[in-house]
C-alpha cells in the first residue's frame, strides 16, 4: 500500500507542483490550503509525511506542527517545512515546534523525491 | 481527475511521443516532465533558447511547451529558430500573464495555444493532447488532400488517354454528317454508348449502337473492345453474323460476368437494297418511308452481346427489302428513359408521337433532339441517350456518286494477270480476299466495280474452301441453329489440312476493256449447281450463287463444279 502524504501550502500552484512530483512516484497524495484545513483533515485521517509552508492565512506552519506533535498519532510523523523563509531563527522555532526537516524553495522535485525516499523508509 | 488517455487511435495518442519542455524555473520544468513522464510521455527539458533550439535540431519532437521569457531571450526567439528548420511541431506556450500583449504576435509566428501561469497540469494536458489531436488530423488530412490531388491528375490522365482512344475509335467522317447524323449524350464524363458508321470493301454500310451497362468509364471500357473488332472485320469483308460471332465470343471470354453491351448492328446492302438488322436488347429500330411515317420496327429478338455462350449464340439477321426512300432511326433506352420535367419519362409511345408531328422528315433529327431536350429540361441525364438517323437513299446516292467520280477519272491502259496457287496449312492462314481486294486497289479499278468484286470473290472463296476444299455441306452454314457447328467444324477440317487440298485463283483485270475475269480452282469433289437453292432469302451465308449471277456479266461453272468463272465489267 502507498504511503500517504498531505501537503499544505496557500499556493495552489506550489500544491500542484508538489502534488505532480509526489504521485509521480506513486506516492498517495492529500492537500490542504492552510494550517487550520490540515489539522482538521489529521484529525480525520492519518497521513506518513506532511509538507507544509510557513506563511499561511488561518494557521502557519509552526503552529500546525506544533498542534500535530500535541496529538499521539503525529508524535513521530515526519513534518518537514518547505519555505522561502531560509533565516536561522525560523529554522530553530520550527525544529523547537518538531519539525523533521527544512526544504528552501524554488521548489525542486528531484530534492523533495530523495527526502521523501529518505523520511518514508 | 483521470488523466490517461483512452484514444483508440494510438497515432493520434502522446503516449510515447517526444516533448520538448524549454522553461527556466528548474522546479517547474522537471515537475512539468515528472507529469508528463507519468502519462508514459517521453520528455527532455531545456533551460534556455539556444538548448532548445540545439535539442530541436540534434532530436525528434512531437511536440513543444514553451515559456515566454527565457534567459537567453524571449520566446519569440526560439520561434524564429525553428521556423529556420522547416519543422511543423505544435507548439504550447506557458507564460507569464505580462506576456499575454506578446500572444497575438507569437500566434503569428506559429504557436497553437497557451496557458498563463501560474498553471493547472490538469489543464495543460488537455490542451496538449488537444492539440495534438489537432495536429495529427491536419496532417493526415493534407496527406489525404495530397493524395486526392494525385489520384484527380492521374484520373485526369487516364481520362485523357480514354478520349483520346474513343475518339480514334469512332473516327470521324463529316462528308457524311448530313446523311447519317448522331447525337450521343453522355450522363458521366464518359459515354457507355457508342455509334460507328463503316464502309466494307464491298461497298456495303455498317452502322453499330452499342449500350454497354451502366455508364462511365467502366461502359466505355466495355464498349471500346467491340468497336475495334467492328472496326479490323469490316475492313476484311467479314460478314455480318461472323463480325456478331466473334464479338460475343471475345466479349464473353474478357469481360466479367456482370458485364454485357446491348447492340444494334445494320448492314446495308446499296447494290441489292437491302437492310440486314440484328438487335440485341435495344429499343426497336424504326424504319419510316419518305413522308416520315414508321412502315416498319425490328425489335430486339437476341440477347445482348456477352450474356450468350458462344455455342448458343444466334446471329440470324434479319432482312428488309428498300423499296426507296426509307429513312433509319436507332437509338439507346437512356432516350426512352429518360425523366422530364414533367416527371415522366420520354417513353416509346411519345417517340413515336413526336415522329408522327415532325412536318419534314429531313429536319427529324433535329426536331427529335429538341423535342428531348424540351422534355429534360433542367433534368440531369439519368443515363446515356443515344439517337441516330440515317437517310438511306441520301446514303446510297452518296456511295454511288463516290464510286462514279472515281469512274470519270482519266483510263490508263493498263493490265494486270496474276494466278495464285495456295494449298496445305496456308489455305487457313492467307487472307486470300485481303489479297485480292490490295490488287484490285493496286490496279485502280473503279470503286463501285471493286466493291462488287469484293462481294462476288468473298462469294466464291467461301465456296471454295469451304464446300470444295474442306467439303461443309452448304445446308449447315445457311441454317440459323447449325451455324455453330459449321463454325466448329470448319475450325476442325482447317486444322487437318495436306498439301493436295488446294486452291487456285486467277486474275486478269483489263483496263482499256473495263472488265475483270477471275477463275477459282478447288481441289474439292465438286458439286451439282442446280441443286442448290438459290432463292433461300433466309440464308445466314447470304447470297450465295444468285447474287453472283445477278452481280456478274457472266458465270461458268463447269462439270464437276470444282471450278467458277466469272466476268465482271466495270460500270460504266
Amino acid at each position: 500500500m502507498s504511503k500517504h502524504i498531505l501537503i499544505v501550502d496557500d499556493s495552489a500552484s506550489i500544491r500542484q507542483m508538489v502534488e505532480v512530483t509526489l504521485k509521480s512516484a506513486k506516492y498517495e497524495v492529500t492537500s490542504a490550503p492552510d494550517g487550520q484545513a490540515a489539522l482538521d483533515l489529521c484529525k480525520s485521517k492519518s497521513f506518513d509525511f506532511v509538507i507544509t509552508d510557513q506563511n499561511m492565512p488561518r494557521m502557519d506552519g509552526i503552529t500546525l506542527i506544533k498542534s500535530l506533535r500535541a496529538m499521539p498519532s503525529y508524535r513521530s510523523t515526519p513534518i518537514i517545512v518547505l519555505t522561502t523563509e531560509a533565516g536561522g531563527a525560523m529554522k530553530a522555532q520550527g525544529q523547537a515546534a518538531g519539525a523533521t526537516g527544512w526544504m528552501v524553495k524554488p521548489f525542486d522535485p528531484t530534492k523533495l523525491l530523495q527526502v521523501a525516499a529518505k523520511v518514508l523508509g | 481527475m483521470n488523466y490517461r488517455e483512452d484514444d483508440t487511435d494510438s497515432e493520434i495518442s502522446l503516449k510515447s511521443r517526444h516533448v520538448l519542455v524549454i522553461e527556466d524555473d528548474i522546479g517547474f520544468n522537471q515537475t512539468v516532465c515528472l507529469f508528463l513522464e507519468d502519462l508514459e510521455v517521453n520528455t527532455t527539458g531545456a533551460y534556455t533558447v539556444a538548448e532548445g533550439l540545439e535539442k530541436i535540431s540534434n532530436s525528434h519532437f512531437d511536440f513543444i511547451l514553451l515559456d515566454g521569457s527565457l534567459p537567453d531571450g524571449r520566446g519569440a526567439d526560439f520561434l524564429i529558430g525553428l521556423s529556420k528548420l522547416d519543422l511543423v511541431i505544435p507548439v504550447m506556450m506557458i507564460t507569464a500573464e505580462e506576456d499575454q500583449e506578446q500572444m497575438a504576435a507569437y500566434f503569428g509566428m506559429g504557436v497553437d495555444d497557451y496557458l498563463l501561469k501560474p498553471v493547472n497540469f490538469g489543464l495543460i494536458w488537455l490542451k496538449m493532447r488537444r492539440l495534438y489531436r489537432a495536429h495529427i488530423i491536419s496532417i493526415r488530412e493534407r496527406a489525404k488532400h495530397k493524395k486526392l490531388q494525385e489520384l484527380l491528375n492521374e484520373k485526369h490522365l487516364e481520362e485523357g488517354l480514354g478520349r483520346h482512344v474513343y475518339k480514334h475509335l469512332a473516327g470521324e467522317k463529316k462528308e457524311l454528317d448530313h446523311i447519317i447524323k448522331s447525337s450521343m449524350q453522355s450522363s458521366g464524363s464518359f459515354n457507355g454508348d457508342f455509334f460507328l458508321s463503316l464502309q466494307g470493301p464491298s461497298g456495303n454500310t455498317f452502322l453499330m449502337l452499342l449500350d454497354a451497362t451502366g455508364h462511365g468509364l467502366a461502359a466505355a471500357i466495355s464498349v471500346l473492345p467491340q468497336v475495334a473488332i467492328m472496326r479490323a472485320m469490316v475492313e476484311k469483308g467479314f460478314s455480318l453474323p461472323n463480325i456478331l460471332f466473334e464479338l460475343n465470343k471475345k466479349f464473353n471470354r474478357d469481360m466479367p460476368l456482370d458485364r454485357f453491351v446491348a447492340a444494334v448492328l445494320v448492314e446495308i446492302d446499296h447494290t441489292l437494297g437491302e437492310l440486314y438488322v440484328w438487335n440485341g436488347s435495344m429499343p426497336d429500330v424504326l424504319i419510316l418511308d419518305n413522308a416520315g411515317k414508321i412502315i416498319r420496327t425490328v425489335c430486339s429478338s437476341h440477347m445482348a452481346i456477352g450474356i450468350m455462350e458462344p455455342e448458343e449464340f444466334n446471329a440470324s439477321l434479319e432482312t428488309i427489302h428498300l423499296s426507296g426512300g426509307e429513312h433509319l432511326v436507332l437509338h439507346s433506352d437512356g432516350l426512352v428513359e429518360q425523366i422530364g420535367v414533367n416527371k415522366q419519362v420520354f417513353d416509346t409511345e411519345r417517340l413515336a408521337q413526336t415522329i408522327e408531328r415532325c412536318d419534314e422528315v429531313g429536319s427529324l433529327f433535329d426536331f427529335l433532339l429538341s423535342e428531348f431536350e424540351s422534355h429534360r429540361g433542367a433534368v440531369g441525364l439519368g443515363d446515356d441517350v443515344s439517337l441516330c438517323y440515317i437517310n438511306l437513299d441520301l446514303l446510297t446516292s452518296h456511295i454511288q456518286n463516290q464510286a462514279q467520280i472515281k469512274c470519270l477519272e482519266p483510263k490508263k491502259q493498263g493490265h494486270i494477270d496474276l494466278t495464285v496457287t495456295i494449298n496445305g496449312d496456308l489455305l487457313a492462314k492467307a487472307d486470300i480476299l485481303e489479297l485480292l481486294n490490295s490488287v484490285m486497289n493496286q490496279s485502280q479499278v473503279a470503286v463501285e466495280t471493286r466493291q462488287t468484286g469484293f462481294t462476288l470473290f468473298a462469294e466464291l472463296v467461301s465456296n471454295a474452301l469451304d464446300h470444295g476444299v474442306l467439303g461443309i455441306d452448304s445446308e449447315i452454314k445457311n441454317n440459323h441453329e447449325r451455324f455453330i457447328e459449321y463454325l466448329e467444324l470448319r475450325e476442325q477440317r482447317l486444322q487437318n489440312l495436306s498439301n493436295s487440298d488446294e486452291i487456285k485463283l486467277h486474275f486478269n483485270y483489263n483496263q482499256s476493256k473495263g472488265q475483270i475475269e477471275f477463275e477459282i480452282l478447288d481441289s474439292g469433289a465438286g458439286y451439282d449447281p442446280s441443286s442448290i437453292n438459290t432463292n433461300d432469302e433466309t440464308s445466314l451465308a447470304g447470297r450465295g450463287l444468285a447474287l453472283i449471277k445477278q452481280l456478274a456479266h457472266s458465270v461458268e461453272c463447269p462439270s464437276p463444279g470444282n471450278k467458277t468463272s466469272i466476268i465482271l465489267n466495270e460500270k460504266k
